[in-house]
């Protein structure tokens, strides 16, 4: 089992047909990801890699039945790629595209609100299910499948978590990336919550970083709501105070969105925080008494 | 991207709020000239640097005299401003605004941001105006607001606020418009803070902007063509001016190792351990999740460009990034240094080992490791050796 993906998840491509669209779809497929269709607006009819091109994303949906996008367009057409998959209510809408403005985003969490679509980020790496389905651009080697489930704020820091489950032999059910943006469309909680009620998830991984208090939040629903233990590790523990580390989420304002504050208060949880991110893999394998 | 007092007060202007009168000095030739023309009995001399934290650091003066006025620009212009918030360095002092004196009767902050809990705008507003909004004991007495994207600032919602303030009703018009105008300006602006502290009551009854910062997106600058003009590049280090225009994510730190990494996580991450390794690092520097030859001989030119930097850890998670690809940007970058700093290499991902042989042939200098924390321990080891 695993979450939101699987080998059935019938999968769209919205920028499939520019080269980081096709660089992407062609690991995707060769990871053995079912994509069913691509979508670039004036190339409909047009074939890349064998999946048909469609014009528009509800075209695309009426013909070939997807029921997961990917978004691989550039910043300045992501509000509108979003969207139209929005309002063609893909369940699942995955947002690689980094860049994209803040106050389009605004605009796109406000329409969201009430609707049965699930975006995650956008700038994240998107999401697998090791040996099913991929969906996004993390490198597939580095996962086997098994019972940790990782949701993380982060792209090479997660490829990094996910080798070091695997040296330990602990595979993984799905593993997530919620982005590194401050607004984005799917948070820690309603992962975490997705993990709780899959049964093949056994343990929580979960890796955080500097800025808001979305950790803490989480650390808190943890506590409160889930049977499974949890591992942690929160990146820029040197961050220093006001400059964005990268991620536009990263900043530390006013003292608050430490890591020393989130640590604390996901180890008050009952979380169990690591310094390491090589500790990760053998504490895991301990917990599943691996 | 920041932009200076001045320029943020210009931008109020074309929102219909109200500023004091002021000039602007660049060159000490104008200094005499502008104060002259001041007509109240008091000049502000305000420094214009991209940092807050000014009136503690001597970077605002009032001036009650022209002698003074005059003393207090010449001192500022053309100096570095060092406040809490500029680092050591500070930050240099390249204009000077003098603005005419207001008598104040009383001081609010004001301010609108992102909100990322509640993903909307949120408007800020306090009684407690001033230097001391930061501080803890004031915390409490901010009222937040945010505001439905949807419904936008509304005259019901900026009533909501005169009341809250406990306005007399004679002031609600004033703080109505300057609300909405405000909120037009964040929106129109794709601004990420706007925030006027104090926003004052003068004792003639006239609502007037003291100060004003403005922060904006700079994803969102490919449409405000007029707000990339307002950039200054003198307020950033070289370092940073490098990395901007090599499109690279570059923090610099107090430290003494360059690290350079692809991906923000791993980058942070990376700190963290050479912090934990007993080292200090000399930045952040992200060079894109999916590094490339040219972003990481790009990224390591800067940090052979500072002389702060006693040794370099380059950690690349590649993936589904090809490690040769990576070799190469390296080697295309020290070829052109004749720097001869201790390297420790971390590579992970298609064609490692093909990536590790050229390396090795092209230098004998670099130490190779299969993972990020024994890397932090090599590379603070490397340097503590040449000591």
């Amino acid at each position: 089992m695993s979450i939101w993906i699987d080998k059935n998840s019938r999968i769209l491509v919205q920028g499939m047909t520019g080269k980081y669209g096709q660089y992407h779809t062609r690991m995707m497929l060769e990871y053995g990801s079912n994509i069913v269709a691509g979508v670039t607006p004036g190339k409909g009819g047009e074939e890349v890699l064998g999946v048909p091109v469609f014009d528009r994303v509800e075209e695309a949906i009426a013909q070939t039945g997807a029921n997961v996008s990917i978004i691989l367009v550039p910043a300045r057409f992501a509000e509108s790629a979003i969207f139209e998959s929005a309002l063609a209510e893909v369940p699942l809408v995955v947002c690689i595209t980094e860049h994209i403005p803040i106050q389009d985003m605004l605009r796109i969490m406000a329409y969201l609100k009430d609707r049965p679509v699930r975006l995650l980020g956008p700038n994240c790496p998107g999401l697998i299910t090791p040996g099913e389905c991929k969906v996004g651009i993390m490198p597939g080697p580095v996962h086997i499948p098994g019972p940790v489930g990782v949701v993380s704020r982060s792209g090479t820091l997660t490829y990094e978590v996910a080798k070091s489950l695997t040296n330990a032999n602990c595979g993984q059910s799905t593993v997530v990336g919620i982005g590194g943006d401050p607004i984005h469309g799917t948070n820690f909680i309603d992962v975490l919550s997705a993990f709780e009620e899959d049964p093949e998830t056994k343990l929580i991984v979960m890796l955080g970083e500097i800025g808001g208090d979305d950790e803490e939040k989480a650390g808190e629903w943890l506590k409160a709501n889930s049977s499974k233990p949890a591992i942690a590790f929160i990146a820029g523990q040197t961050a220093p105070t006001g400059k964005r580390m990268g991620h536009a989420g990263a900043v530390i304002r006013g003292g608050k969105g430490t890591a020393a504050s989130k640590i604390e208060s996901l180890r008050d949880n009952g979380v169990q925080v690591v310094r390491k991110i090589a500790d990760i893999g053998p504490l895991a394998a301990k917990i599943l008494g691996k | 991207m920041l932009i200076h007092e001045y320029q943020a007060k210009q931008k109020l202007q074309e929102y219909n709020i109200p500023v004091p009168k002021s000039h602007l000095i660049t060159r000490d030739e104008e200094i005499i000239h502008v104060l002259r023309k001041i007509e109240t009995p008091v000049a502000v001399i305000k420094a214009q640097v991209h940092a807050g934290g000014r009136g503690k650091a001597g970077g605002v003066v009032v001036a009650e005299s022209l002698l003074d006025g005059i003393t207090a620009a010449r001192r500022l212009l053309g100096s570095k401003l060092v406040t809490n918030q500029t680092g050591v360095e500070g930050k240099p002092i390249n204009a000077v605004l003098v603005e005419e004196g207001v008598n104040i009767d009383q001081e609010f902050y004001l301010a609108f941001t992102i909100n990322r809990s509640s993903q909307c705008i949120s408007l800020l507003v306090s009684t407690a105006g001033g230097m001391n909004i930061e501080s803890k004991e004031h915390a409490s007495s901010i009222h937040q607001y945010d505001v439905d994207p949807q419904i936008g600032m509304r005259d019901f919602v900026a009533i909501r606020v005169c009341q809250d303030l406990m306005l007399p009703r004679q002031d609600w018009p004033a703080w109505i418009s300057t609300l909405q105008n405000l909120y037009r300006c964040f929106t129109e602006n794709d601004a990420l803070l706007i925030e006027i502290n104090p926003f004052i009551r003068s004792k003639e009854g006239k609502w007037i902007a003291l100060d004003a910062k403005m922060d904006f997106d700079d994803n969102a600058l490919f449409r405000h063509e007029d707000l990339i003009m307002l950039a200054d590049d003198r307020q950033q280090t070289e370092s940073e001016l490098l990395a901007a225009h090599y499109d690279l994510s570059y923090v610099s730190l107090d430290g003494t190792i360059g690290c350079l990494v692809n991906g923000a996580g791993l980058a942070m991450a990376t700190m963290d351990a050479i912090k934990e390794a007993g080292g200090e690092p000399a930045n952040f520097l992200d060079v894109g999740g999916s590094a490339t030859t040219i972003s990481v001989a790009n990224g390591l030119d800067i940090l052979y460009h500072d002389s702060r930097v006693e040794g370099v850890f380059i950690n690349v998670f590649g993936g589904i990034v090809r490690c040769d690809i990576v070799a190469e940007g390296i080697i295309r970058a020290l070829q052109k240094q004749n720097k001869d700093l201790p390297i420790v290499i971390r590579l992970e991902g298609n064609m490692k080992e093909e990536a590790i042989e050229a390396l090795k042939a092209f230098s004998s200098n670099m130490d190779f490791v299969d993972d990020l924390d024994s890397g932090a321990m090599l590379i603070v080891q490397r340097i503590n050796e040449r000591k």
